[in-house]
């Protein structure tokens, strides 16, 4: 975000890549970074109700996408239509099903490595040359041991070694049961959600022909092709899959209706396969569903598959060996010796870790669970569990959208990682950040207004609705959204012009007459009067010591929080571990990490932002524990140190001249004769009636200059 | 009367107005309002505009309210009601046997399990003759005063979701908590204490921390204020390095000096002398909340009623009689954590029951009922609603093949008050035999936090607040009645 805004990016292309930057062509590092936006909503990680909590997730990305670019509360219409503004709760799940593919934080997938194409492939390139060299000094390492556990007949008999988790089990142990058909089914059949194989007939695994060789039939098969299901459920993503399957002709292997394994050519017994990636970015928490399609034409015939995690030393092995474990290890040692065991444990290892390394940066970015999202249905009451209408993706039919096809005009978009996604939130995109759209530049430029002026156009600035405020200079909104237009959605120009404006060059300063007209400035007579922003009243006071660490981008930062903050999250301590280097702890405050549970107390204290909700206007608080904080915290007093001995430090050496160069750095203008006399005789007083040393008297001076309201007010 | 909508920021000014002063930061006129009744800049005050009533000073209460302060006894992580005041007679006898009850858990969803029947005995007390077991002794003496709700019900049994239930009203976060909507609605008589404090237990928060105590879309002014028993009861109440107070009084009266000549241009600027006067307000606070929570001043037998001195007692006691000396102070809203952390810390008691619940139970059921029989004496229990609870109840089956712990339960579940406007010695609705549901006159937790707020002189349905394009309330947009059973 702050190096979009610094190198002004065109405010068009900065709203499509907050919502498709995954999607558009050519997508960059920073594109795709952007859709982080998708990542920062709603989160329960133990839901009660899991099906209504990912609409509760959904129905924040409608919430914060349409008060945030469109000024429309949407929000409202999600258990009715809205009570003030022309938008139905059919519009609202229209609205939603841009983003139904979108999978909650958390799920796999959504940290993905982001490297250049060229450095990928040469990452890929030199990857495959270090497997081969490993898997070939593996491979040397255990014919031998193949050998020996095949002459005391312990190679196929172990069992799964406890490290090993098994999923679905094929019939060589407990065969799970199966759901199943023998003709085509509806498209679909393959997904979590999908009803489609209620009436299917359930059976145990190891389906086909008994007689076949090598085979485990537990259930009859005898049809050209079989469509089958299991459902299993997972508390945590492991860390490898594997696959052992035993199948016919062609075979298609899904997981969460992701194609994990495909093959053609009937095989003769059960193969070993380590799933990649993509398997892993399609394993959920919760429920999965591995779903089979296979196909014979002749001759004898058998399908059946596990899923577990992968052994705990991935290598070539076949499974049997990997799956002895530790067990195994032992009886190995005894006959070749440790040190060969060793050596053959540290180089699978070393293939495990070779396999799993990312190349580039982890980015935490939106993911779809597939190019074709699930139908979705009006919510009546807005309960998922109360299903009405189906719906289409459609923009808002108030402005334009309603019964249009907007499925026309998106496709699915495949990407060079992770699975494709349907293009929807492309379509949105591009409709948000179309010239025509009434509304995105006109709430952009209200808000510019009002971080400049202190109130929108549009005093409400996320609602533009029945229930906002009208605007006080409807034509000037109209210009400055024409302008930002016109100036190819630059907003750097749009600061230039308003700041050069003279409205905003106004003094604050009161003028009887004005204020007797129009007390409320709505006619923006006079610059408003602001206290500083949290953020800005930390910054400020770094900046005022010298301290601040104007440093961009990197990584977030802890900084120090008082042991009684830390003391009040439910693992005190854990969570927030403080950063060691000073330099990090003096960094702006649009660095500190935000954790919703745990707030870093003077920026809370201060009214920044709420952590859960979208904040159009901050409040800004006048209570006693601000001047607490302001007095007595660690933070200020640290500072005011700093400030102290600065001023100590450098320069004139006499205290008057002193007092005035920091009178003077706290309030940005030449102080005045008697303000410079008033401070001396505090500093003069403090060390003669309280005994203070000059240097903590200069501390105390440099403490109530913080404390001004001068300093804490923009004029 | 006055209008329930009184409430509603935007009933009462017209939202532009409300809109463009927020900006600069309505809460300070109102302080400059609060200011006004101590004597400071009273010029300030009657330059105030927009006819906003003041969001921190007392308001008077709307529906003749009972009770002028809450004390919320929370047992986070959710008390056993089958063991402690929902007595099911029938289940004695039937350990170890296999039913089949519907629960959901942690463990997810069971349509079968192991009962393990209640491991402490019941007995009458009082007129009423309520059954209250040996966990809760010194409760039980208290019951002719105690309004208990057999029938509570949650939407989740999941912590983290059911702590922000029972405190905000909702399992997704960003709501403001019930103490914001009290303090909201009713101010703080005393502008020297927060008018929200939230009493922690030492081994920590609850799950989602501050989430607990925010004020959510409201200004920061309505947040509760984490108050310890010992110690610096405020964050940020002394100087890092301490200052002595007439070295305080001098930096701040030069403060003064310099705000004062910055204000003659800006006469008409009424944040800039509220904010002049915070100090004057922070400065009496230091003095104030110390004060507060000095026990010093009590006398020996008051403490031993507390079971202050007792170990086992001794921390929670001090937080009951804190709790009752903040309430003289006038602090609106109390909550007090009995637990904290995870596991076996609070009362989450998933492996052994009896261990878990004897801990608890045994560290608040002497100073709990120590509050009661003070408040009562010094005739303050009628102005002071207490409420005791967890965020959910806890199952009638074993969680798992052996032992005695409970998973958690929201299907059934107690909480009871006492005090400010509610009925003693009462029973109000039922769950069925095992306690596994609640079946009879079914309430939610919504219909809790209607009664206190109506307890406390506030309408649930018109308390509101304008927030997203919505009049959001505690009680949810479908609105809820409080229980009238309990209400005297």
């Amino acid at each position: 975000m702050i190096s979009a805004f610094n190198e002004d990016k065109p405010y068009n292309q900065f709203v499509i890549e907050q919502l498709a930057g995954d999607e558009i062509a050519n997508p960059t590092m920073a594109s795709v970074t952007a859709t982080g936006f998708h990542r920062l909503m709603q989160w329960d990680d133990e839901p009660a109700d899991r099906k209504q909590h990912v609409y509760d997730v959904l129905a924040d990305n409608v919430l914060v996408t349409s008060e945030t670019f469109l000024g429309m509360t949407l929000g409202c219409a999600r258990c009715h239509d809205h009570k003030a503004d022309p938008i139905s709760q059919k519009d609202y799940y229209s609205f939603m099903s841009f983003f139904h593919g979108v999978t909650p934080y958390e799920t796999p997938g959504t940290i993905r490595p982001w490297a250049e194409p060229a450095e990928l492939a040469a990452f890929e390139d030199r990857r495959k040359d270090r497997v081969a060299a490993k898997r070939k000094e593996i491979e040397a390492l255990e014919s031998d041991m193949i050998d020996y556990l095949k002459e005391v007949g312990k190679f196929r008999k172990d069992k799964a070694a406890p490290s090993v988790k098994t999923y679905v089990d094929d019939a060589r142990g407990t065969p799970a049961t199966w759901s199943f058909v023998t003709s085509a089914p509806a498209p679909g059949w393959k997904e979590v959600g999908s009803k489609a194989f209620k009436n299917w007939t359930k059976a145990q695994g190891g389906f086909g022909t008994r007689g076949t060789p090598n085979s485990f039939v537990t259930t009859e098969w005898k049809e050209p092709e079989i469509w089958m299901r299991t459902n299993f459920g997972s508390k945590e993503i492991p860390e490898s899959l594997v696959l052992e399957i035993f199948h016919d002709e062609d075979v298609e292997v899904y997981l969460n209706g992701v194609e994990i394994f495909k093959a053609s050519g009937h095989i003769t017994d059960y193969q070993f396969v380590e799933l990649g990636q993509s398997a892993l970015d399609a394993f959920q928490t919760g429920n999965n569903v591995l779903a089979i399609h296979c196909k014979q034409t002749k001759g004898g015939q058998f399908i059946d598959a596990a899923l577990r995690t992968g052994p705990q030393m991935p290598g070539t092995l076949p499974v049997a060996l990997n799956r002895g474990g530790k067990r195994l290890e032992g009886e190995l040692s005894k006959h070749f010796g440790r040190e060969i065991v060793k050596e053959w444990r540290e180089a699978k290892n070393k293939l495990n870790s070779i396999q799993r390394e990312m190349p580039g940066t982890p980015l935490n970015v939106v993911k779809e669970s597939g190019s074709q999202p699930l139908p979705l249905q009006v919510h009546l009451r807005g309960s998922a569990h109360a299903p009405g209408d189906e719906v289409e993706p459609a923009f808002p039919s108030v402005l334009g959208g309603g019964d249009s096809p907007v499925p026309a005009s998106y496709v699915p978009v495949k990407h060079e990682v992770g699975p494709a996604t349907s293009g929807r939130r492309l379509a949105l995109a591009k409709w948000i950040a179309s010239p025509e759209n009434p509304l995105t530049s006109r709430v952009i430029m209200n808000r510019l207004w009002q971080h400049h002026f202190g109130r929108g156009i549009v005093p409400s600035t996320n609602d533009f609705g029945q229930l906002g405020e009208d605007p006080t200079h409807p034509e000037l909104l109209d210009f400055l959204s024409a302008t930002l237009v016109e100036k190819g959605w630059s907003l750097k120009e749009m600061h230039r012009l308003i700041i050069s404006s003279r409205a905003y060059r106004r003094s604050s300063t009161p003028d009887s007459q004005n204020l007797l007209e129009d007390p409320q400035n709505t006619l923006f007579w006079r610059y408003d009067m602001r206290r500083l922003t949290a953020e800005e009243i930390r910054d400020s006071l770094l900046a005022l010591s010298g301290n601040l660490n104007p440093e961009q981008g990197g990584h977030w930062v802890y900084p120090e929080l008082p042991p009684e903050v830390l003391a009040t999250a439910s693992r005190p301590g854990k969570g927030w571990p403080i950063s060691q280097d000073m330099k990090d702890q003096n960094r702006r405050s649009i660095y500190i990490h935000v954790k919703r549970s745990l707030r870093f107390q003077m920026l809370a204290d201060f009214d920044q932002a709420d952590t859960d909700t979208p904040c159009a206007v901050r409040f800004a608080t006048t209570v006693p524990t601000q001047a607490l904080a302001m007095l007595n915290s660690k933070l200020v007093n640290d500072q005011a140190v700093v400030f102290a001995d600065m001023l100590r430090a450098d320069g004139e050496d006499d205290l008057r001249s002193r007092i005035h160069r920091g009178l003077a750095l706290v309030t940005q203008r030449k102080p005045e004769e008697a303000e410079v006399e008033h401070c001396v005789e505090l500093v003069e007083r403090l060390q003669s009636e309280r005994g203070l040393t000059e240097k903590q008297a200069m501390e105390r001076f440099a403490l109530v200059a913080m404390n001004l309201n001068e300093f804490m007010y923009l004029d | 009367m006055k209008k329930p909508n009184q409430f509603n920021f935007c009933g009462n000014v017209k939202r532009r107005e409300f809109l463009s002063t927020v900006g600069g930061g309505f809460p300070a006129l109102a302080l400059s309002g609060m200011l006004g009744s101590e004597g400071f800049f009273n010029q300030a005050n009657g330059a105030t505009t927009g006819g906003f009533r003041n969001p921190l000073e007392a308001k008077p209460p709307v529906v003749g309210g009972k009770a002028k302060s809450v004390i919320f006894i929370f047992c986070y992580g959710g008390p056993s009601h089958i063991d402690t005041f929902d007595h099911k007679p029938s289940m004695y006898g039937m350990d170890g046997k296999t039913i089949d009850v519907k629960t959901f858990g942690r463990g997810g969803k069971k349509n079968q399990g192991r009962i393990v029947e209640p491991k402490w005995k019941f007995k009458q007390y009082g007129e009423c003759g309520k059954y209250v077991s040996d966990l809760f002794p010194n409760v039980g003496s208290c019951v002719d005063d105690i309004a208990f709700i057999h029938s509570m019900t949650a939407d989740s049994p999941i912590h983290g979701s059911a702590l922000l239930m029972m405190n905000c009203g909702s399992v997704i976060s960003g709501k403001p908590s019930l103490g914001s909507w009290v303090n909201y609605g009713l101010g703080s008589v005393n502008e020297n204490l927060p008018g929200y404090v939230v009493m922690l237990d030492e081994s920590g928060g609850p799950i989602s921390g501050a989430k607990n105590w925010t004020s959510g879309y409201m200004p920061a002014s309505y947040q509760g204020t984490v108050f310890r028993s010992k110690g610096d009861p405020i964050l940020n109440l002394k100087h890092v390095n301490g200052m002595p107070r007439e070295e305080q009084r001098m930096l701040i009266d030069s403060l003064n000096h310099l705000n004062t000549g910055h204000l003659e241009s800006r006469f008409d600027n009424t944040n800039l002398s509220a904010r002049i006067a915070s100090y004057e307000l922070a400065y009496k606070m230091q003095a104030t909340a110390p004060e507060a929570i000095d026990l010093d001043s009590e006398s020996e037998e008051t403490k031993s009623l507390y079971g202050i001195g007792d170990q086992q007692t001794d921390s929670f006691g001090r937080k009951c009689l804190l709790s009752r000396r903040l309430v003289e102070r006038g602090v609106r809203f109390i909550q007090l954590y009995s637990g904290g952390a995870h596991n076996d810390q609070n009362w989450d008691a998933h492996g052994d029951l009896e261990d878990n619940h004897n801990k608890h139970a045994g560290a608040t059921d002497k100073p709990i009922a120590g509050l009661i029989k003070d408040l009562k004496r010094r005739g303050m229990l009628e102005d002071t609603l207490i409420v005791w609870g967890g965020e959910f109840g806890r199952q009638p089956t074993a969680e798992y093949a052996k032992g005695t712990g409970r998973d958690h339960n929201s299907y059934g579940f107690t909480m009871w008050m006492a005090g400010g406007g509610i009925k003693g010695g009462v029973s109000v609705g039922q769950t069925d035999e095992l306690g596994s549901a609640a079946v009879e006159n079914r309430y939610h937790v919504k219909h809790l936090h209607a009664t206190i707020l109506d307890r406390m002189g506030l309408d649930p349905n018109s308390l509101t607040f304008f927030h997203g394009g919505l009049d959001e309330s505690l009680v949810g947009v479908e609105g809820a009645e409080p229980i009238r059973e309990v209400m005297a």
